[in-house]
């Protein structure tokens, strides 16, 4: 039998959420993610819009950057505050809607079951809905340069949905600030030993959240942006 | 003397000159002083008679004198590349770390708002 515990996060989980000119989409994203998380954690990187704002009519925490600094950076931000908040768990979840909050109850339940530190979701084991035909192509190519990488065999490797314990969320110091922090979580992740496993999420694309996500443009960037990291380090 | 010459030697001797004067008026350090001096120095020699370069590839077991060059160049670009890299990194993190402290500083909570204890 299920009950309301099984259906919501505790409190001493934080659902961190980077937002960067969300303001059209934010309050629809937390309306929804509240409905199963109590501790959330809205990390405004610097939006021109009024983001910070729509977020503050929700009973959630607001970071504020003072200028734009990237996704990881924010992600990093968010991390750091929950950590200093007493987290026992942290989870990292999109702004724009595509990502759906029953699966970070379905995440921490397996990461339980599991006994393991991160939680990864997967769209590739799950479903992706209106995906591109494009986007899924440099999805799987993304899979495969990570892969050769990092070493690490995941399925899904830019995916915002994300679950660890304290402890993994300890090992995880993202320097990388801008869209390449998703293969630098994944290689600390695998330096780190600790145990990760993937769950299958749903991930629903929208026009708002295809027009804001990767450009085949930006994703070569990021490649050579990781090469360079790894070579003039 | 070919038109490169005339166009580039005098370039070279000028830039070398206005180093010295630089290091003169206490503009520049004396490594840097002294180290640009050498380049633009032996870049102006190197133009004015480009044997020279073949001898020093000759020392080094190189044939031609334009390769050796090459390979300075190639090396130097790289070292200076990985520098300048590690430091715009450096300074990347620097300005992050500094954000996201004044982030850290002030979590504001729609409570904190309508009790005015975000603003100072």
């Amino acid at each position: 039998m299920t009950t309301l515990a099984d259906s919501v996060l505790p409190e001493s989980c934080f659902v961190v959420v980077p937002a960067f000119n969300e303001a059209p989409r934010i309050g629809r994203t937390l309306e929804s993610l509240l409905q199963v998380a109590r501790s959330v954690v809205v990390v405004d990187d610097g939006s021109a819009d009024n983001t910070a704002e729509v977020a503050l009519n929700y009973p959630v925490w607001v970071l504020r950057h003072p200028v734009n600094l990237g996704q990881g950076a924010a992600i990093q931000t968010g991390i750091t505050f929950a950590l200093r908040q007493g987290a026992e768990y942290v989870a990292t979840f999109d702004a724009d809607g595509q990502h759906d909050p029953a699966d970070l109850v379905r995440m921490l339940a397996e990461l339980r079951r599991a006994g393991a530190d991160y939680v990864l979701g997967s769209r590739f084991l799950g479903r992706a809905e209106n995906i591109p035909f494009s986007r899924k192509l440099m999805l799987k190519a993304a899979v495969w340069y990570t892969r050769l990488m990092s070493g690490i065999r995941v399925t899904d490797t830019h995916n915002g949905i994300r679950l660890m314990t304290r402890r993994g969320a300890e090992r995880i110091h993202i320097t990388m600030n801008r869209m390449e922090h998703a293969s630098e979580i994944l290689d600390q992740i695998a330096r780190s030993g600790l145990r990760f496993i993937e769950v299958p999420v749903t991930i629903r694309y929208s026009d708002a959240s295809l027009a804001k996500g990767q450009k085949t443009s930006a994703a070569f960037r990021m490649g050579v942006k990781i090469i360079a990291e790894r070579v003039m380090r | 003397m070919n038109l490169f010459q005339i166009v580039f030697v005098p370039l070279c001797a000028f830039a070398a000159l206005s180093n010295l004067w630089r290091l003169r008026r206490g503009q520049t350090s004396w490594l840097a002083g002294l180290f640009w001096f050498v380049v633009w120095t032996a870049g102006a020699v190197a133009i004015a008679y480009p044997p020279i370069t073949s001898l020093a590839a000759s020392a080094f077991g190189i044939t031609r004198g334009s390769d050796f060059v090459l390979y300075l160049v190639t090396l130097g670009l790289l070292f200076f590349l990985r520098v300048f890299y590690n430091r715009y990194r450096r300074l990347e993190n620097m300005v992050t770390q500094l954000a996201r402290e004044m982030a850290l500083s002030k979590p504001l909570t729609n409570s904190s708002i309508a009790l005015g204890t975000d603003h100072e």
